[in-house]
C-alpha cells in the first residue's frame, strides 16, 4: 500500500526531473528503489515497522531491528543496538531544490529516529543506535542529529555505519543533536 | 504498524527544530535494507529507472484500458485468458508480471508483446524511451471509477507508445 501510493510519486518526481533535464547524479539517491519486486522478501523479515500517517498518507516509514548489530563505540562496545534498517520519508516530502519542490511535511526523518532511540530505551539498550546512512543523508546525521560515523563498511557497498552513543541519544532527544 | 503522537508541546518545539535543520539536508535515507534486497545501486541495475515505475505502469495501463473499455475484472480476465486473482494482482502494482501474464494482456490490448517486456524489465537491453515513457504515464494517471481527461490523454500517448 505504501509503495503503491509511493510509486506514482516517485514517478512524478522523476518525470520532473527528466522535464527539468536534471543530470542523473543529481536525482535523490533512494529515487530508483524498486520495493514491488521486493515485497514477498520484505514480509519475511524479521523487522519493527513505524510509521507517520497523516493528512491519509504514510509520510515516512522505517524497519527497525533489535538483533545481529552492536556498538561500536566507547563504554558501550560491543553491546546491542536498535539497528535501523530503512528509513524514508514520503517523496513529497523531500526538498529537490532541482526542481523546486518544497517538502509537504518536514521533520519526518527525526521524528522515526527518534522513535528508534525510544524503542532502544524500552530494550534496555540504553538509546544506542546504528545504521548505515545513504551518502546524500550523512550531513543530515553527522552534523545535524550529532552521530557518530564509525566507518564505511564494506559488507554495505560502502554505506557509512553511524551511531548514536547513549549520551549523543539522549543530547538528540532533549535538545535535537548538536546545536 | 506502530504510530507516534506528537501533540506534546515539548515534542512540536523539537519537531519544529528538527525541521528546519531537516531541510536543509539533501536526505534522510538509511539504506541497510536496500542494500541487503540488492536495490541500493542503479549501477548494478541497468533497468533501473523502468524497473521502479514497471509494476505501477503496467498496473495502471490494463486498469485504464479495461476501466475505458468497460470492462470488470471478470470480463477482462476472461478474454485475456488470465484469472481474475492474476488480473487483480496486477492492476494492484505491487508486483512486475511475468512473461506469459504480458503476453495474455497483450493478447487483449494492442500493444507490442516485445515493448511490454522492455517496460517490466524482462528485456535488459535499455530502451531509455520507453523507460521514460513508462514513468510519465505511471506518474500521470489518478485511480478514478471514470477515466478523466488528462488518464485519456494519459492512456492513449501510452498505448500509442508500446503500440509503434
Amino acid at each position: 500500500m505504501v509503495e503503491r501510493r509511493w510509486a506514482v510519486e516517485r514517478a512524478s518526481v522523476m518525470a520532473a526531473l527528466l522535464d527539468a533535464g536534471v543530470p542523473k547524479p543529481q536525482w535523490p539517491e533512494s529515487l530508483h528503489w524498486d520495493w514491488s519486486s521486493k515485497a514477498s522478501e520484505l514480509r519475511l523479515l524479521m523487522a519493527s515497522g513505524f510509521g507517520v500517517w497523516c493528512d491519509e498518507d504514510w509520510q515516512g516509514v522505517m524497519l527497525t531491528k533489535t538483533v545481529g548489530y552492536s556498538g561500536a563505540l566507547g563504554q558501550d562496545e560491543g553491546k546491542p543496538v536498535v539497528y535501523v534498517d530503512f528509513v524514508e520519508s514520503a517523496p513529497w516530502n523531500w526538498t529537490i531544490r532541482a526542481i523546486e519542490q518544497e517538502p509537504r511535511f518536514k521533520g519526518i526523518g527525526s521524528l522515526l529516529i527518534r522513535e528508534a532511540i525510544k524503542q532502544s530505551l524500552k530494550e534496555e539498550f540504553h538509546g544506542r543506535v546504528g545504521f548505515h546512512a545513504l551518502p546524500q543523508a550523512e550531513s543530515f546525521y553527522g552534523k545535524v542529529c550529532g552521530m557518530t560515523m564509525v566507518n564505511a563498511d564494506q559488507d554495505k557497498q560502502g554505506l557509512v555505519f553511524f551511531e548514536f552513543t547513549r549520551q549523543q541519544a539522549e543530547q538528540f532527544r532533549s535538545a535535537g543533536g548538536k546545536r | 504498524m506502530s504510530t507516534m503522537n506528537t501533540s506534546n508541546p515539548i515534542d512540536r518545539e523539537w519537531l519544529r527544530r528538527m525541521a528546519d535543520a531537516e531541510e536543509q539536508c539533501p536526505s534522510i535515507s538509511v539504506g541497510g535494507l536496500a542494500v541487503d534486497l540488492g536495490v541500493l545501486s542503479p549501477e548494478r541495475r541497468p533497468m533501473a529507472l523502468a524497473a521502479v515505475n514497471a509494476a505501477v505502469a503496467l498496473a495502471k495501463l490494463v486498469e485504464l484500458w479495461r476501466r475505458q473499455h468497460r470492462l470488470t475484472v471478470e470480463e477482462f480476465a476472461k478474454r485475456a485468458n488470465l484469472t481474475e486473482a492474476e488480473v487483480v494482482g496486477l492492476e494492484s502494482g505491487e508486483i512486475v508480471p511475468e512473461p506469459r501474464t504480458l503476453f495474455q494482456v497483450s493478447q487483449v490490448i494492442p500493444v507490442s508483446y516485445d515493448k511490454l517486456m522492455h517496460v517490466a524489465g524482462h528485456v535488459r537491453q535499455c530502451d531509455e524511451r520507453l523507460s521514460n515513457g513508462a514513468v510519465r504515464f505511471a506518474a500521470r494517471s489518478e485511480s478514478m471509477e471514470k477515466l478523466t481527461l488528462q488518464e485519456e490523454e494519459a492512456l492513449h500517448d501510452f498505448v500509442n507508445l508500446l503500440a509503434q
